[in-house]
């Protein structure tokens, strides 16, 4: 059955079966972001602001989750030990992350929550997917502008290597743990004070 | 917020954990889907401009994975009963109903298009961001610290000129009767 579906660390299927996939991924997907709340502009608002902690609390929780087993899964092999995409600048995330936290302030969705949010019959992500919308052709054809000057000073950026052990000095998955672990306590220390 | 919703909810949370883990084994990929987002709407951009010759976005495992999420959060929100029509921002301003959606409309609008701005600057979308931060990518990390950052800088200010408004309201109410007065009739109703 390995040899059948595992290729390196990808699991190997045709594209029909990877529509499939894709679809019931989607559902669990975009059931999960209403669970967790991600899917509620107002909350994610509320959070940025400092004034809800639900949905920080599950971003914490997840990063926190998903670096443990990212490990596991790259130990078992059944995923790569490098991401994969395309390559990140250091300057291009700052200020995309800046530009994008004003507008996260202002209308609480990122684009797939946007999509959640509208199936939660809020009308509020419509107009955030409308947004996002113009912005695409927008950037297209000014953003050149603005990346073009960035670049001046940006510096390619790499990815943490994931090390033999876990709990070796060297595994920058460690140190992310214990910071998100750190800010989870705080959290829970915090929610039975109230 | 009770403890059943609180423990579904961080159960939630460890979920989408696992399914940014699962997607990278499954479709060897993110799941910021900003790709098929750009191909949608380039593709409607050219049908507006009456480009009758574009062909259509490929029906990939992307496109599925939106169509998904919209099904899943809508039978999702339908089988715990938060489906709600809402199209007006909490704590809108304005007096109209009118007024409060088109403050909703532009704020949504604006923010919608802010974010997208932030998320092609910086490479992929914020649900990507986070898979690559859980993947150890440095460039994520720095993106969801620089969102956070943007929020704390939004709080300070908030919260800064909250009190300079509390005390220009403190030195403005020169008539402590009259304002007190007209606040029991509003409490009467």
């Amino acid at each position: 059955m390995n040899q059948l579906f595992f290729s390196g660390a990808v699991l190997v299927v045709s594209e029909n079966w990877k529509l499939v996939l894709g679809i019931l991924f989607g559902i669990v997907l975009g059931a999960m972001l209403v669970h967790s709340c991600f899917a509620d502009g107002e909350k994610v608002r509320k959070s940025l602001q400092f004034k809800d902690f639900t949905v920080t609390e599950n971003l914490i929780l997840m990063l926190f989750a998903g670096l443990i087993i990212r490990f596991i899964g790259v130990k078992t092999g059944m995923m790569p030990e490098y991401p994969p995409g395309e390559n990140q600048y250091l300057w291009s995330c700052i200020t995309g992350g800046v530009i994008a936290g004003f507008g996260l302030l202002l209308a609480g969705f990122a684009p797939v929550s946007a999509i959640a949010g509208l199936g939660t019959g809020n009308l509020t992500a419509l107009w955030a997917l409308c947004g996002m919308a113009v912005a695409i052709p927008v950037m297209k054809k000014y953003g050149h502008n603005l990346s073009d000057l960035i670049s001046r000073w940006d510096a390619k950026l790499g990815c943490g290597k994931v090390t033999a052990d876990f709990f070796d000095t060297a595994n920058p998955a460690l140190f992310a743990v214990i910071f998100t672990g750190v800010i989870l306590l705080a959290f829970l220390l915090a929610a039975r004070k109230k | 917020m009770k403890l059943f919703e609180k423990i579904t909810s961080n159960a939630a949370g460890i979920c989408l954990a696992l399914l940014a883990c699962l997607a990278v084994w499954l479709f060897n990929d993110h799941t910021g889907l900003l790709d098929t987002m750009q191909a949608v709407t380039l593709y409607g951009e050219k049908k507006i401009r009456g480009s009758w010759f574009t062909s259509a976005p490929e029906m990939n495992w992307q496109l599925a994975v939106l169509i998904g999420t919209f099904a899943g959060a809508l039978f999702s929100s339908l089988l715990i009963g938060q489906f709600k029509g809402k199209a007006v921002q909490e704590n809108a301003p304005g007096r109209s109903g009118l007024a409060k959606n088109i403050f909703s409309l532009f704020t949504g609008f604006a923010g919608g298009f802010l974010v997208m701005a932030g998320i092609q600057l910086s490479g992929d979308s914020v649900w990507g961001h986070l898979t690559g931060a859980i993947q150890l990518a440095s460039g994520s990390w720095l993106f969801l610290g620089a969102v956070a950052a943007t929020g704390i800088v939004a709080a300070m200010i908030r919260a800064a000129a909250g009190k300079s408004g509390d005390n220009a309201g403190s030195s403005n109410n020169s008539t402590p009767g009259r304002s007190s007065a007209k606040r029991k009739v509003r409490g009467a109703k």
